[in-house]
């Protein structure tokens, strides 16, 4: 698969995420347990008091990156999309996911897990959360907007893959997984610099 | 209310989750229920933090012996009666403090410091998973009497960031490289989600 990379987490009965192939992106769990549920084609964080991700291990992605997952059905534990994941199972990575209580937007760099701004609103069902980082800003946004915790400046990560992220036992459900790199934006010409400019002498 | 700086502890959990010790976060719901950004001092437990909050907050948190709170007013200089306690609280945290100018360092100059030098202990974090300052290592030591391990990492960390660091020499403190470390961030904004600096 090539980018923009996207998976739907269909499945006919409950999957491992590791063993879903179906949506085109072979899955590395980082670290925890992921599970895609196949009576609602989402997938859900399912261990007890440990933190979760997991990233698409077959696009390789610029540094400046973004991942997006939908809320089917929240829960009281979080789930979200994450950039800048390891690869392998090191536990480094940059999430933002929503439960019933709040949104958080956080960094876990080699297990140690620090969340960077305030509790934002609680998830929402139907609902696009959505974690772009650019150099060192991370944008959290929910519903194509800036979310309430606001962009913030971090320079923990450097490189890695978009994935998903999540917390605890039946955490939210997510779905949609969408990702990319960030667009570079090049500005269009002023106009005196689009066409070749003739000159007339004077004799 | 207004957007206040200040120095805080983190709590670290014993899951090892972090998040401003007076401050509410996921691990820690009863904590002062405000908006706030922060930047942590890489593995140390210390941040910079942004917060949204009223007077009577502010008077709370400074009521706790490790806050550090930055008056409201950023561009008012530190003035002779306050430099011996802004510098000690800096050194204590191992955050260079005996550059400070009374009468003509400005709070926002001293916050960018302190917010680039954490940028870099959070980048030294990152590719080493370690202290940036470890207990062995103090602010007066010179850099020729420093392990080689370190040496080795702080340069590569600097690399990393393209930071000149040509000028460092055997006798250079760690207190003048942890300076021009927290400098070299330049203009570039921090942004701590509610506020720019």
């Amino acid at each position: 698969m090539s980018l923009p990379a996207s998976d739907a987490f269909t499945e006919a009965s409950d999957t491992a995420l590791a063993s879903h192939t179906a949506g085109g992106i072979t899955w590395v769990v980082n670290v925890g347990t992921f599970t895609v549920l196949g009576a609602s084609d989402t997938v859900r964080h399912n261990s007890a008091s440990t933190e979760g991700a997991a990233h698409d291990s077959t696009n390789t992605y610029n540094n400046d990156q973004k991942a997006q997952t939908k809320m089917v059905t929240r829960a009281t534990n979080p789930a979200g999309p994450a950039v800048r994941v390891a690869s392998g199972t090191t536990q480094t990575y940059y999430g933002y996911y929503a439960d019933s209580t709040a949104s958080y937007l956080f960094k876990n760099v080699s297990g140690v897990w620090t969340q960077i701004g305030s509790n934002g609103a609680a998830g929402a069902n139907g609902s696009t959360y959505a974690l772009e980082v650019s150099g060192t800003t991370l944008t959290p946004k929910k519903d194509g907007a800036t979310a309430d915790i606001g962009a913030q400046t971090s320079s923990s990560i450097s490189s890695g893959y978009a994935g998903i992220c999540g917390y605890g036992s039946t955490s939210s459900q997510i779905d949609n997984f969408a990702a990319d790199n960030m667009t570079v934006v090049t500005k269009a010409k002023p106009i005196y610099q689009r066409h070749t400019l003739y000159v007339w002498r004077s004799r | 209310m207004a957007i206040r700086f200040m120095l805080m502890p983190l709590t670290v959990t014993a899951s090892n989750t972090r998040g401003p010790k007076y401050l509410k976060w996921r691990d820690n719901p009863t904590g002062m229920d405000v908006q706030w950004g922060m930047f942590d001092m890489g593995l140390q437990p210390e941040a910079i933090i942004a917060a949204n909050v009223t007077n009577a907050q502010v008077t709370t948190l400074s009521g706790n012996a490790d806050v550090v709170m930055v008056p409201a007013n950023i561009d008012n200089t530190i003035t002779a009666g306050a430099l011996p306690t802004v510098r000690d609280a800096l050194e204590t945290l191992h955050i260079p403090g005996t550059w400070i100018t009374a009468g003509t360092t400005t709070y926002r100059e001293l916050l960018r410091m302190v917010c680039g030098l954490a940028q870099f202990a959070q980048v030294f974090h990152g590719m080493f998973n370690q202290l940036l300052i470890p207990d062995q290592i103090n602010l007066d030591q010179t850099w020729g009497n420093l392990p080689q391990q370190w040496q080795d990492n702080l340069r590569a960390c600097a690399d990393s960031l393209h930071y000149d660091y040509s000028q460092v020499s055997a006798s250079t403190t760690v207190r003048a490289i942890l300076l021009s470390l927290g400098n070299q961030w330049g203009n570039t904004p921090f942004y701590f989600g509610i506020t720019t600096l």
